[in-house]
């Protein structure tokens, strides 16, 4: 099924934000991973970094059509370097109901944020996550083996992921 | 009361800056041992900045905190001009003040509403409130951006500025570029005096501060970006005297150093120090405001702390708008730093309280040594012993309500633990 989105001609806004801490270790995949997808992404896709609060997220998906996050975190049962796929996390109210906060220094983790902005009404049009299962969090910089390969892998679900939804919503 | 032992352990203490853990032992009804207890590795920037260049503090210590970079750009400018003998143009003063106050206001409307309001209102966190009180939360986002966006204007990005340079700025905003902002941060000051009402009116339990109060106090402005070392007990002092009056402890079970005074007392920094000593400095509206909620001229009620930072925000709002209406563009975004052997200091107030830098450099402006005491890590005994006096108070309360009450006790603090390294998880063992 295709669908057209972004009103008056103009192609879907697309924005893809890393979220994390490039001075410990794993947490700075997410950066990494955008960074390596945006070669591959359309010239109008917006690639950005959420580092520290990332109640900032609200603003940076702020009328998008599609947003995908890519942020390095744990959660119950993965393995280190594993990268998983939310899709849609706007319609899909469950998807990270068993999340707790993503690795952070913040107030506020990644799935708190998705939350409040489904309480607030601002999630864009359609939000993935690509969460990338990480395995050292401690001071430094540089992966760990399994999230260096990791760090492909999400960019590759990145720019497919993009591929895809534009290829569904022409202009 | 039995003397049935009890261990009670909240996973994670939510809503503060980082991770670490804290430990309650009541035996009966006698409080026997508070302590928190810092599991993170301990942070090595004072080392790493070693043998680095004299230009780079500001880049480097800016990365310690992603919700108070200004601060560490600003204490260690600061710190090097002086190693350096430089000062800086007034416009360039101004301008950092403005970059300031940018994250004044980011960091205390997330603290407010998001981190500490959720206790106040008997709610788990940002998200419930977002449920109930959804233009609450839209006002704290919006003030937010527009704390991001001063320090996008001035700084050149909203996290670890990019635009800070020791001796000023590598460019200097347009008059035009800052006006931008003048409209939204009127609407600030006026959403800023809404949450001035908001909170006053918050139920707050009985605790008054026992330890001294300790702030930078300067002549003519709420003192944020400089001034003298003062206290209520009459300390005035310049800040290049800070290590002669004030120590840091290392605590065993902590990997943040405990700060002290010299003389074994602590002391407290932060917003009801800042307030108790400089409230002859807040602009009008600060004051008018403090005074149509009954604050007084001085608060020494931790819990009240929501109240002072949501005054101090409603300053920081009305002097932005004053910095901008009076902006001129500088000659020059920064004034030339020639390196030179010497040791330099720096204070400024980041959100939290007191942060003093120290730096050493040999005459090719190689730093040999650096010292940073941030505000938790000075706070970290007063935050104790505040734990302590409220479980003393509270002793018979249930396990829940009392580990709700400690949490709250320690989010009076604002305790960035990312800073002092990291902060989570209590326990309350009754014997």
């Amino acid at each position: 099924m295709t669908a057209a989105l972004g009103g008056a001609g103009r192609p879907p806004r697309v924005v893809v934000v890393g979220v994390g801490n490039e001075m410990r270790r794993d947490d700075g995949a997410g950066f990494a991973a955008v960074e390596r997808a945006a070669p591959r992404l359309p010239a109008e896709a917006e690639v950005s970094r959420c580092a520290g609060d990332v109640t900032r997220l609200l603003d940076a998906w702020d009328g998008a059509d599609l947003a995908i996050v890519v942020d390095a975190a744990r959660w119950p049962g993965a393995s280190p370097g594993e990268v998983t796929w939310l899709s849609d996390l706007g319609a899909d109210s469950a998807a990270l109901a068993t999340w707790g906060d993503a690795l952070g220094t913040h107030g506020l983790g990644v799935a708190e944020v998705v939350r409040l902005g489904r309480a607030l009404g601002r999630l864009p049009g359609r939000l993935d996550l690509a969460a990338i299962a990480l395995a050292d969090a401690a001071q430094g910089e540089g992966f760990s083996d399994e999230v260096e390969r990791a760090v492909d892998r999400a960019a590759e679900l990145v720019a497919e992921g993009v591929r895809a939804f534009l290829e569904a919503h022409p202009v | 009361m039995t003397h049935k032992e009890r261990d009670l352990t909240v996973s994670s203490l939510a809503r503060v800056e980082g991770e670490g853990a804290m430990h309650v032992v009541i035996d009966g009804t006698t409080v026997t041992d508070v302590h928190v207890q810092i599991y993170e590795p301990p942070r090595f920037f004072e080392a790493f900045l070693r043998g680095r260049k004299y230009t780079e503090p500001p880049d480097i210590t800016a990365r310690i905190c992603g919700i108070c970079p200004v601060a560490y750009q600003m204490s260690a400018c600061q710190a090097i001009e002086d190693a350096c003998g430089v000062e800086v143009d007034e416009p360039i003063r101004a301008l950092r003040r403005l970059l300031y106050c940018g994250e004044w206001i980011e960091s205390h409307a997330l603290h407010i509403y998001l981190l500490h309001t959720p206790d106040f209102l008997g709610v788990d966190s940002a998200l419930d409130l977002a449920r109930d009180h959804k233009d609450v939360v839209e006002r704290a986002l919006q003030l937010k951006k527009l704390g991001n966006d001063i320090l996008t204007a001035v700084g050149g990005r909203s996290v670890h500025p990019v635009n800070v340079r020791v001796g000023g700025f590598y460019r200097a905003p347009t008059r035009r570029e800052l006006q931008a902002l003048s409209e939204r941060l009127k609407w600030a000051r006026d959403a800023s005096l809404e949450t001035v009402r908001l909170v006053s009116g918050f139920h707050f339990p009985d605790l008054e501060v026992k330890h001294e109060l300790v702030a930078l106090k300067h002549p003519r402005d709420y003192a944020i970006t400089e001034g003298r070392l003062a206290s209520d007990r009459g300390l005035d002092i310049p800040v290049s005297e800070f290590r002669e009056r004030f120590v840091e402890e290392h605590v065993a079970r902590s990997n943040a150093l405990h700060g002290q005074r010299a003389d074994g007392g602590r002391y407290l920094v932060g917003p009801l120090a800042r307030y108790t000593l400089n409230y002859e400095q807040l602009p009008q509206v600060a004051r008018d405001a403090a005074t149509e909620v009954g604050l007084g001229k001085e608060c020494r009620n931790p819990f009240r702390s929501i109240v002072v930072r949501a005054v101090e925000m409603l300053a920081t709002c009305d002097e932005a708008i004053r910095l901008i209406d009076e902006y001129e563009e500088p000659e020059r975004p920064a004034v030339p730093v020639e390196p030179r052997a010497g040791v330099g200091h720096g204070a400024t107030e980041a959100p939290r309280g007191l942060l003093y830098h120290r730096y050493e450099l040999d005459a090719d402006g190689v730093i040999q040594d650096a010292v940073i005491v941030p505000p938790t890590a000075q706070n970290m005994g007063a935050m104790e012993d505040d734990l302590r006096r409220v479980v003393e108070a509270n002793v018979t309360l249930r396990d829940s309500a009392l580990q709700h009450l400690c949490e709250q006790s320690i989010r009076n603090f604002d305790p960035c633990i990312s800073c002092a390294t990291h902060f989570l998880d209590l326990r309350v063992e009754r014997r």
